[in-house]
């Protein structure tokens, strides 16, 4: 993976990761708390896939 | 009934899902079957004709806005919302995720409906891990590097999909005529993870032994785009013309065909060594480092596995001696792990220690006889779990009479952290833990009561398999376990 999609994929991680949490603190956790963790996790597991270091399961 | 298995993992779980997707299709001749994966895998799905339609996950339209310079959350989670919306209006009857991943279970979990039923790993309302069935929770607690399973990953993903595998559902598919030229011996010299890499250095040697043997034998060598520098490194370095490198110029059904018309296929734990299973291609797998060949080595007849955790340790001329073993159909040595048929289908020579905790693992969950032991440790940790158990069930107990919850909580929680270090002293007993903890979390969220009553039912059941180890009360500890298995 080149680095600089590494580093917009772990900087957007990082964003996320704030957001989601302003996010839950204020609204609770719903549908829409949902999908965005859900794009959070998505980012993290992406990180995974396109490293050939680790394992993916 | 209309199916969504989700399969987000790399290639080599995907190749290891046919068989258990094959035994689906039997079970449900009607039914629309649709499968998941990640754009960059999707070909693994190529040829398996049991699916009706293959689903990719538009990663590159989720995760775009975010891979920029003025990265774009908004449209980012505009795009993840719509992608749920339209797949969720699929009204899916069944969810198989085969994924064990975070993401895989918050989608399962967006993607159920009034009726949908979920096998794997999804979330419960308050987005907490919902483990729904008894295979995810085996899965859970004893999967992994460094656990005790003993069970193939391609059982694991049937039992999920509620599937008993028959020998036909390793099959490959249904491939273009071929003509090209067969390669008796295939070797797959890269591998999906550095630490499972073998070395071209190591690859020339054993394919120079192997051609000691058999000047004219022919090998190709098969890998990725990205591995072509190491082909060239081993190719430079063999003067034989009999070796031809196919690195990086093959599609996955030529890679497949390569493989069908081998005798026998040489590489690490890796995609091609799965798409061996399925092509009933023997395999010698150099094993390398952390894995669990248990979980994911090969499966075709006559294939074998040498374990090593570094590569210096597979010595050239053994490793050749063997893929020569297999190519004549002659009895492999014991210091090879071989496939057998049955579960687990390996047989290998492993520490006492290691078979005491798989034999005690299928006690608590197959029902099977508590096995025997003579060690300290272990009856220390039992006697320490059973004193903690004890002292729970009391303070529960005690909860559900009225006791003061911000008094009696503390000390649960003490108690939960007494348990895992007892786990975390007793490998063996580790598992027990493992066990124990998993079905706390199965809980999900409730009421107070409900979740006591739920609690003290596995504190209850934790205790009668400390009971099986204790000696009766006045006598010595024999050793001898006093009761069948299960939980």
């Amino acid at each position: 993976m080149s680095e600089s999609l590494e580093s917009y994929l772990e900087l957007g991680l990082q964003r996320l990761e704030k957001v989601y949490e302003e996010v839950l603190k204020t609204q609770g956790y719903t549908q829409e708390t949902e999908k965005l963790k859900m794009l959070l996790e998505l980012t993290r597991e992406q990180v995974g896939h396109e490293n050939p270091n680790t394992a993916t399961r | 009934m209309r199916i969504l298995i989700l399969q987000l993992a790399r290639l080599g779980d995907i190749y290891q899902s046919w068989p258990a997707i094959r035994g689906l299709r039997r079970n449900h001749p009607q039914a629309t079957i649709e499968v998941l994966t990640r754009p960059r895998f999707v070909g693994a799905l190529e040829g398996l004709e049991a699916i009706n339609d293959k689903l990719v996950l538009p990663t590159s339209t989720l995760l775009g806005p975010l891979v920029q310079p003025e990265l774009d959350i908004k449209a980012s989670f505009d795009a993840i919302s719509n992608y749920v919306d339209t797949l969720k209006a699929n009204n899916y009857d069944w969810i198989i995720n085969l994924s064990f991943s975070p993401f895989s279970s918050y989608l399962a979990h967006s993607l159920t409906g009034e009726n949908t039923k979920v096998s794997g790993y999804t979330r419960h309302a308050d987005g907490f891990l919902s483990i729904p069935d008894d295979m995810s929770a085996y899965f859970y607690a004893q999967v992994g590097l460094e656990k005790p399973n003993r069970f193939h990953l391609a059982e694991i993903f049937a039992t999920l999909a509620e599937v008993d595998l028959e020998p036909q559902d390793w099959r490959q598919p249904l491939l273009p005529a071929n003509n090209n030229e067969a390669y008796p011996v295939v070797v797959h010299i890269g591998a999906s993870e550095a630490k499972k890499q073998v070395s071209p250095h190591k690859w020339s040697a054993i394919i120079t032994q192997l051609l000691k043997t058999q000047p004219n034998r022919k090998v190709a060598l098969i890998g990725a785009k990205n591995e072509e520098s190491l082909a060239e490194q081993i190719t430079s370095s063999i003067t034989s013309n009999n070796v031809k490198s196919f690195v990086g110029q093959t599609t996955l059904a030529e890679t497949f065909s390569l493989i069908a018309q081998a005798k026998v296929l040489l590489g690490p734990d890796s995609a091609p060594m799965h798409i061996a299973s399925l092509t009933k291609t023997a395999c010698v797998n150099l094993s390398l480092g952390n894995v669990n060949f248990w979980e994911t080595g090969p499966r075709a007849a006559g294939s074998c596995i040498i374990r090593a955790q570094e590569e210096a340790d597979i010595g050239s001329d053994r490793a050749a001696s063997i893929v020569e073993k297999v190519l004549n159909n002659e009895k492999l040595d014991l210091s090879v792990v071989a496939v057998q048929d049955g579960v687990p289908c390996y047989r290998a020579f492993t520490p006492k220690e290691s078979e005491f905790q798989w034999k005690f693992l299928k006690a608590i969950y197959m029902g099977e006889e508590f096995p025997e032991t003579e060690s300290d440790l272990f009856f220390e940790g039992i006697d320490k779990l059973a004193d903690m158990n004890a002292l729970m069930i009391e303070q529960m107990t005690a909860l559900q009479n009225g006791a003061d919850l911000s008094k009696v909580a503390p000390i649960i929680d003490s108690g939960e952290e007494v348990i895992q270090a007892i786990g975390n002293l007793v490998p063996s007993l580790s598992i027990l833990v493992r066990w124990y903890q998993t079905e706390k979390i199965r809980q999900g969220p409730g009421q107070q009561q409900d979740i006591l009553a739920r609690s003290l039912e596995i504190q209850r059941t934790l205790q009668r398999v400390l009971e099986v180890y204790l000696p009766p009360k006045g006598e010595a500890q024999s050793g001898q376990p006093e009761n069948a298995g299960g939980v």
